[in-house]
């Protein structure tokens, strides 16, 4: 490839034979990544899948990590949604008391964002980045693996604080130090992993390649990754204060509530950055569905910049006040997304076009094209909610638009790009009848589970308020919209389910049967690497510098 | 983010890599991008200066909403003899730092390991005098909304200076044998770029905090 490799698809050797001359282990669905070349690579000879594991530098191996650690915690997030659904609705089932409640919503809260969506992507974009750029491995590979296991424990460590009563709400201090503690080593972990990333696209791509040419999603991380680094610090300068609330006992700052200092990534406008990722994703998996040559990189990458600008949400923070629905530049920020996410709809609406024939209607293209509606309408919902002109801020509109962009646009997103890049990712294709299957139940309880919340949320429901029923003047409307949501929430997390039994399948399903480019697409580098790639990604690296003369 | 950036390698390391190919070493990087060292310095040092604007934010947002006679906490002396010294020693290691950097540059191993040394110094000067500081303060964290901005700024900031020695100590071992010269200078060009952070981090730092108040 060297000398004459182009964006465009080349033959590539079989999995067989480049796991052969690797010295891979093919018996092993998820450990044939033996590294050789990596300083922190484990010993290639080691038999102890612990330590070929846990001293490991290979992206491939720790964005799985990522990836699958993340997985976990979806069903945790799941879980907790549908249990404070339960408790919403009041159908018989009304076992958590105030404090207890603002537990679990945090959990919940936190568990989606923070322990399932943002290191999702990240998973994704350690594994699939340094093969679309043309790398051999991620850039700051010490730093990744530093991450990944920062990220590993910090989560166990917030899981287990609630367990001991702590996080918002519990009331163990030293349970609370604790989650303050986790969560902090789960942000820098996201920095540092961000910092390899957009390292990665722009210092560490193959001779030739230009940053134009980049795939949409490497470029949508890039993007995302770049607002990431920009807005989860004050995060951190959040908790630093809270941490010495906690530890010193002086509660000067926040007075005990540990919740306000990290609310606002959970809504406009920092939420939306958590769905950057799943416009590339969305994108990628739209244009190899639809075979379609065009590649709108330069609409969609500066619909993603408008996109990403304005949801910068650092200056949200608690310290910003409680009248920040009141501000200006909140609401105008708010209402200005509208026009970069039409140019995203416009070049999204331009790859499917139908030019190579009608698209082939695979799990890929559905999650990404639900993934893309969902954002939209969520766009739709924020612009009510900051304006509030409907005077919806605090009901479960904002709940609904959350979910409407964490669980429609990036839940789906992610699941899209798992779909599309699965032979790279784990080195075997998903089912593709399960994927619809999971995408049909999905999509259904998605709205199934946000149409009442929109509805309850015009009417004024409060959010997160477990004890509504005994509100006065509550319609009796609220508990048969909120059964209906419950349900619609129950029925996601079938699909989602479904979704994890579909990767449970290619666990113990042996490689060797993938090929290399099992969509046919016709551009991107990583289509040119086998499946699963080989320790060192290409034979030679990619040089696109000739190809471009 | 485009692929137009300054030609700060001078010709010699370009010289040098394309003079030692191996069989499987990747394409040489074309010149005119960052290294992965560097560029990953820069981003690390944006990520960190939004941090540090995030707590430079929270202290004001504190501080406005304290009664003014009670920012600073009544009885508190803020020894500026004190702070004004650690903070010129502080931007003297900036300084030492870039001597560094040049002397890899110039292949000059001793000058490396001098001025990395002086900077390990100045940096252990800082945190020396920053605790004499804490000291002087009698101002328990838990005292009061002011007491705990001032420790969590200074606090987040010392964090930085003692992970910013670590990495000093780290290169002083590679410069012991001979790694932070010619072609394996960039670490020297990183440490650089977040050095030079963490001493302007502390200029703020010490702008809103012991200045301004």
């Amino acid at each position: 490839m060297r000398g004459g490799a182009s964006l465009e698809c080349a033959p590539v050797p079989t999995t067989d034979s480049a796991s052969a001359a690797s010295g891979a282990h093919a018996s092993d669905p998820l450990s044939s990544d033996p590294l050789d070349s990596d300083p922190l690579s484990s010993d290639p000879l080691s038999s102890d899948p612990l330590d070929l594991w846990t001293s490991t530098g290979d992206h491939k191996r720790l964005g799985r990590v990522w990836l699958v650690v993340a997985v976990l915690y979806l069903l945790l997030g799941g879980a907790t949604g549908g249990f404070l659904s339960a408790e919403r609705a009041r159908t018989g089932f009304d076992v958590l008391d105030a404090d207890t409640f603002g537990q679990v919503f945090s959990l919940h809260s936190v568990s989606a964002v923070f322990l399932f969506l943002l290191p999702a992507w990240i998973g994704l974009a350690l594994i699939l980045v340094p093969l679309q750029v043309g790398a051999r491995n991620i850039a700051l590979p010490r730093a990744a693996a530093y991450a990944t296991w920062l990220f590993v424990i910090g989560g166990v460590i917030v899981e287990a604080s609630y367990l001991a009563d702590g996080g918002p709400g519990g009331l163990d201090a030293d349970a609370n130090e604790l989650w303050v503690l986790g969560l902090g080593s789960v942000l820098v972990a996201l920095l540092i992993a961000s910092t390899s990333i957009v390292t990665t696209v722009i210092a560490a791509r193959a001779p030739g390649l230009r940053l134009r040419d980049v795939s949409a999603f490497s470029w949508s991380m890039l993007i995302a990754a770049s607002l990431w680094l920009l807005t989860l610090p004050v995060m951190v300068s959040a908790l630093v204060f809270v941490w010495i609330d906690t530890h010193f006992g002086g509660a000067a700052v926040f007075e005990g509530d540990m919740y306000t200092p990290i609310r606002w990534a959970f809504g406009p406008p920092q939420i939306y950055l958590v769905a950057i990722p799943a416009i590339g994703a969305a994108a990628e998996s739209l244009r190899i569905a639809s075979r379609s040559p065009v590649r709108p990189w330069p609409a969609l990458v500066v619909g993603m910049v408008g996109f990403a600008a304005l949801g910068f949400g650092a200056f949200a923070t608690p310290f910003a006040g409680p009248d920040l629905v009141e501000n200006v530049l909140f609401q105008a920020q708010g209402l200005a997304l509208i026009a970069p996410t039409f140019i995203i709809l416009a070049a999204v609406a331009d790859i499917v076009r139908q030019r190579g024939g009608p698209p082939r209607l695979t799990s890929p293209f559905l999650f990404g094209a639900g993934s893309v509606i969902f954002l939209v309408l969520g766009v739709a919902a924020g612009m009510t909610l900051v304006t509030d002109r409907l005077d919806v801020g605090g009901t479960v509109w904002a709940t609904a638009h959350g979910h409407y962009i964490g669980l429609g646009a990036a839940t789906l997103g992610i699941i899209a790009a798992v779909h599309l890049w699965s032979s790279k990712v784990f080195g075997a294709e998903l089912s593709d009848a399960i994927g619809k299957a999971s995408f049909a139940v999905t999509s259904l309880g998605i709205v199934l589970l946000i149409v009442p919340d929109i509805i309850l949320g015009a009417d004024k429901m409060p959010a997160a308020n477990p004890f509504y029923g005994d509100l006065a003047g509550a319609p009796d409307s609220w508990e048969t919209l909120s059964a209906v949501s419950a349900a619609g929430g129950f029925l996601a997390l079938v699909g989602l389910a479904l979704f994890v039994l579909n990767l449970l399948s290619v666990v113990g399903r042996r490689r060797g049967e993938v090929a290399a480019n099992p969509w046919d697409a016709d551009s991107g580098l990583e289509w040119q690497t086998a499946s699963p790639p080989t320790p060192e990604n290409f034979q030679t690296v990619p040089d696109l510098t000739t190809s471009r003369a | 983010m485009t692929d137009t950036s300054t030609h700060e390698e001078p010709q010699t390391q370009a010289a040098v890599e394309a003079a030692a190919p191996t069989a499987s070493a990747p394409p040489r990087r074309p010149d005119d991008r960052w290294g992965v060292l560097r560029l990953g310095a820069v981003v690390g040092s944006a990520a960190g200066s939004m941090l540090f604007a995030g707590l430079v934010a929270g202290y004001l947002s504190l501080r406005d909403a304290v009664p003014p006679e009670e920012w600073p906490t009544p009885g508190v002396e803020i020894p500026n003899v004190a702070v004004l010294t650690l903070t010129i020693g502080l931007a003297m290691s900036a300084v030492t730092a870039g001597w560094a950097y040049y002397a890899s540059l110039n292949e000059d191993r001793r000058g490396v390991l001098s001025a990395l040394g002086l900077t390990l110094v100045l940096a252990a000067a800082h945190v020396n005098g920053l605790i004499f500081v804490w000291d002087a303060l009698t101002l328990p964290v838990a005292e009061s909304t002011y007491s705990a901005a001032v420790y969590a700024l200074t606090g987040t900031h010392l964090a930085f200076v003692i992970a910013g020695m670590a990495a000093i100590a780290a290169l002083l071992v590679r410069a012991l044998g001979g790694q932070l010269t010619g072609r394996s200078r960039e670490p020297a060009l990183a440490f650089l770029i977040g050095w030079e952070f963490v001493v302007t981090a502390w200029i703020a730092v010490y702008v809103f905090v012991f200045l301004v108040k």
